[in-house]
């Protein structure tokens, strides 16, 4: 089981992604791709009643980053 | 996916989807600028799970909460103060737009001003010979430039009231009626009984 999350380019930096996945590594096996206007992330789990929580809290980390760092355009 | 429609909400702008306990909402890109939209998710990031994307023309938002229960109410709410404080935003956003030139100067004077007092060193580098600033009222003016100016002014007068017939007499004594150069003698005489004849100081002695 995992959850897939997908991420507007034009949105979200890479390098905020990058960042959430590294914070989430301990919790989660995440695996990022290109998506051509996307970036896909696949959220795994390690304990699966905890795999919504992990991708929500990875998504927001990622929308988190991306804001302190100005947006994309910056 | 299921898509239930929230009450007193038109299902075209945001519908909730109670299985994964979520509620979508969009908003025209052409009026909410994305800066608004950032701050606005930002705002909600402590309470929502919030995924932004973009569909046909708007910002797509889609927030669930991250505790209590996700009924179409609690959904419902969300969205509604989700809604407000992007409209706050994007008034904020429009505002600060307007008066950018404004706060810059603001700013830059309040710096300036935080800088404190020039140091030793920075004004021995100051070039003092600069044109001085435009002074109409002549506020900046010294004492001494004040004063000189005026003693100036008044031995440049033209005469005035009592004192043009003591004036003209002065200038009668000075200068022949007939306008020829005066002697030696008339000089000495307007010289006064101090000089010599010969306009000599030591031999009058």
């Amino acid at each position: 089981m995992s959850i897939e999350l997908r991420f507007d380019k034009a949105l979200y930096r890479r390098d905020a992604i990058e960042q959430a996945i590294a914070a989430f590594a301990r919790h989660a096996d995440c695996v990022l791709e290109d998506g051509g206007q996307v970036w896909r992330v696949r959220v795994e789990a390690r304990r699966p009643e905890r795999e919504r929580a992990i991708a929500g809290e990875l998504g927001n980390w990622a929308l988190g980053a991306t804001i302190r760092a100005g947006g994309v355009r910056s | 996916m299921e898509r239930t429609k929230l009450p007193g909400i038109p299902e075209t702008l945001a519908w909730a989807d109670p299985s994964s306990g979520e509620v979508s909402f969009l908003a025209d890109s052409t009026v909410y600028p994305l800066d608004a939209v950032y701050a606005t998710a930002y705002v909600f990031l402590d309470r929502c799970w919030v995924l932004l994307g973009r569909h046909d023309g708007h910002w797509r938002v889609v927030l669930a909460p991250k505790k209590g229960p996700a009924d179409d109410e609690t959904l419902r709410a969300m969205l509604g103060e989700f809604a407000n404080e992007l409209l706050s935003s994007a008034w904020r956003h429009e505002i600060t737009r307007q008066n950018r030139a404004t706060i810059e100067a603001v700013v830059m004077h309040a710096l300036g001003g935080a800088m404190g007092p020039p140091g030793l060193d920075e004004l021995e580098e100051f070039d003092f010979s600069s044109e001085p600033f435009e002074d109409p009222l002549g506020i900046a003016q010294s004492w001494e430039e004040k004063y000189r100016k005026r003693t100036a002014e008044a031995a440049n007068e033209p005469p005035s009231g009592s004192s043009a017939p003591r004036d003209a007499e002065g200038a009668a004594a000075a200068t022949p009626a007939n306008g020829r150069e005066p002697s030696a003698a008339e000089a000495d005489a307007v010289a006064g009984p101090a000089q010599g004849g010969d306009g000599d100081p030591e031999s009058a002695r």
